[in-house]
């Protein structure tokens, strides 16, 4: 007799629980379903947004913008290119051996040059233009 | 007596019984059996649902990966007719709503089927308005439609999807089958109220997005090329323009412009005039730009020379049995004068020299006469008659684009001959496919034809055209910074009855820049422009607008010199 209580028990416990967890899996399902249902919403809207973006970014609604905020923009003519001179090769090579040296010096020397660097006035670059108007 | 009448009894209900059993007995063999796999199958449509798992059209890129299309997810609107009761009062209702016939709308409601479409691919705000009916037996469903932002910007090269999402004109036409991609499906349980249950499916056969298409486009230089289009061709009231940029050395069509144009948003209020592509639809006899090809051949065959002097008789030349007319009067002039000036009796001369046949063979090497071979729907390979039926006349004018019609893509493939020393390209609009993960399902190479003419012959006909801008009818096509060649052309239109026209003409300009290196080779037509109609003053300033502003776009130094 005890057995047999003991036995109904137990089936009944493990038949409860696989019921449980069955409709506990279903549940989970829904809402699976629910939140895809969601990323895919939200997808849509990604696509939507990407599209606005290249609507904007398109020639004619640029041009549409400027022409409304009364910007007027031009390719930039020959004399609007000004060509900074170059260091001559061996020279830059030099430059970047001293740079190295440098990091070997004591930390009195470094500090010596970078406070010569902030007073001191720095050189100009050389501009030189391309072609007179 | 008791006994018998029990007994009696007992038989008659067992009969009864076993009767009855039988029946059931051969009902259910009938069911189980005979009747199994439709009642499965009904079993099956009861407990799961199949959906269709539309692709993703797949994306059409410029050549900077910029997108050119988009699609999106858009409401459509269907009756379940059955559900719907007050047929008349509903389609008054919705008439207003999505703006449609209410009569149609009410035959539509009328109809023995259960499901009909009422309205496909609406607007969000009619979406919104439908739901807000809250009508039993109209609903709303889920589709995807295509837009493309930049509106009409090369609207003849990406043509458009229709409602179904099939491509119908340009590249959404002749690549669909890479672009559509292929339809999944999804069977999955669902419950007693009707919602899927993720835990139980079936069979699932997910989509296959459509690949996407790169062109050989550039947006930039196509709205450049729109632009500089747009103006001319309401300047002169034109009847057409055409403007297509060129990569001469590898084919790329950077830019392929027309003028009528259309929204592809909203292609349906297009006819099928304005959707045409003129540049690889359309022929028309090219005029002047023709010399180029009459120059090639004949300085190729070594039967002219640059410094070669002809006498163009002062602008009027009879020849066999008809004159020959100059716009202006010329004396002597040297070959690089004739293409320079443009002379029609010099360029006749000449070709006479070189001769019917050479002509003829050197117009096929640039490939007139038959199909380019650009990846674009409808192209035509125009017109030119075979040698042996030239007429004792045709010498005198197929040398200056007369008695040939060519697209204005074959032109630019022509002077893209001149730019790349002497090979011809096959022109390309598409660059590669890719699948959604980007990986190249299909690449379209840059494809040399052959070679037309020799380095030496392709050089000479280059410094003529450059003499054509420095010096000749081509002045408006110069621009400071960088040195171009070209050829102007203004051809007369042929009559109904037969006869050239007095005032309708054919504009037009091929050259490319910078000289040294040509980077790139713009062609520009113009069709019926009025009132001023030549080549050199309608069409050169558009050539030169492209021209400047896209080697700046493309970052080409100007020039120290030129």
């Amino acid at each position: 007799m005890y057995k047999f209580l003991c036995s109904i028990i137990i089936i009944t416990s493990l038949s409860l629980s696989y019921v449980h967890q069955r409709v506990e899996l279903f549940e989970y399902s829904y809402r699976i379903n629910d939140n895809h249902k969601r990323l895919c919403l939200l997808i849509d809207q990604n696509e939507g947004l990407r599209y606005n973006v290249a609507s904007l970014k398109a020639p004619h609604n640029l041009r549409r913008e400027l022409v409304l905020n009364n910007i007027e923009l031009d390719t930039p003519q020959n004399w609007h290119n000004i060509r900074l001179a170059s260091l001559p090769a061996g020279q830059a090579g030099a430059e970047s051996k001293k740079k190295k040296e440098l990091t070997y010096d004591n930390s009195f020397r470094i500090a010596a040059k970078a406070l010569i660097n902030i007073l001191a006035p720095k050189a100009e670059a050389i501009a030189q233009e391309l072609n007179q108007p | 007596m008791y006994k018998k009448t029990y007994k009696a009894r007992l038989i008659f209900i067992s009969a009864a019984f076993i009767t009855f059993l039988s029946f059931l007995f051969i009902r259910l063999i009938y069911v189980q059996y005979i009747q199994h796999s439709k009642m499965a199958e009904v079993a099956w449509g009861q407990h799961n649902v199949t959906i269709e798992l539309a692709p993703k059209r797949g994306p059409i890129l410029d050549r900077n990966f910029k997108p050119l299309t988009s699609s999106l997810k858009v409401d459509s609107v269907y009756a379940v007719a059955k559900d719907v009761k007050d047929k008349r009062a509903v389609a008054k209702r919705l008439s207003e709503i999505l703006d449609k016939d209410e009569q149609a709308l009410y035959e539509r409601l009328n109809r023995d089927k259960q499901f009909v479409w009422l309205a496909r691919k609406v607007s969000p705000e009619v979406a919104r308005k439908v739901q807000a009916l809250g009508i039993n037996g109209i609903s709303l469903i889920d589709e995807t439609k295509r837009f493309y932002p930049g509106g009409s910007l090369a609207c003849h090269v990406i043509g458009f999807a229709g409602m179904d999402n099939v491509g119908l004109e340009g590249v959404e036409l002749l690549f669909n089958r890479y672009l559509k991609g292929s339809q999944g499906e999804k069977s999955i349980a669902r419950d007693a109220k009707g919602r899927q249950l993720p835990l139980l499916v079936r069979r699932h056969i997910p989509p296959v997005d459509g690949c996407n298409l790169i062109l050989t486009i550039d947006e930039v230089i196509q709205y450049i090329a729109e632009e500089a289009l747009e103006k001319v061709y309401k300047k002169y009231n034109a009847k057409g323009a055409t403007a297509i940029v060129m990569n001469p050395e590898n084919g790329d069509i950077l830019a392929m412009a027309n003028r009528p144009n259309y929204d592809l948003n909203n292609f349906g209020s297009s006819d099928a005039i304005t959707r045409k592509n003129i540049a690889v639809c359309s022929y028309f006899e090219p005029g002047s730009v023709f010399k180029i090809v009459t120059a090639s051949a004949c300085l190729e065959v070594e039967s002219s020379s640059l410094e070669n002097v002809f006498y163009c008789e002062n602008g009027s030349w009879y020849v066999r049995g008809h004159t020959l007319h100059d716009h202006r009067g010329h004396g002597k002039l040297t070959f690089r004068e004739v293409i320079e000036k443009s002379s029609n009796i010099g360029t006749v001369k000449a070709a006479m020299i070189a001769g019917e046949e050479n002509l003829y063979k050197y117009i096929k090497l640039f490939g007139f006469g038959e199909d380019t071979g650009i990846d674009l729907p409808g192209e035509i390979a125009g017109v030119i008659r075979p040698l042996n039926k030239w007429s004792k006349y045709s010498i005198t004018a197929v040398p200056m684009g007369h008695e040939i019609a060519t697209t204005p893509i074959q032109l630019a493939c022509a002077a893209s001959v001149i730019a790349n020393r002497g090979l011809l390209v096959k022109p390309r609009v598409v660059d590669k496919i890719t699948d959604s993960h980007g990986k190249t399902i299909r690449a379209f190479t840059p494809t040399i034809k052959g070679r037309v003419i020799s380095e030496e012959a392709a050089s000479k006909v280059c410094e003529m055209m450059e003499g054509v801008i420095l010096r000749g009818t081509g002045k408006r096509a110069s621009m400071p910074g960088y040195r171009a060649a070209g050829k102007t052309g203004t051809a007369s239109k042929i009559e109904p009855n037969g006869r050239y026209s007095k005032n309708r003409y054919i504009a037009s300009f091929v050259g490319f820049a910078p000289v040294d290196n040509p980077a790139i080779v713009v062609g520009v037509m113009v069709d019926e422009p009025h009132p001023q109609y030549f080549g050199g003053t309608v069409a050169a300033p558009v050539f030169k607008e492209i021209t400047d502003a896209t080697l700046r776009y493309l970052q080409i130094p100007p020039e120290e010199s030129s």
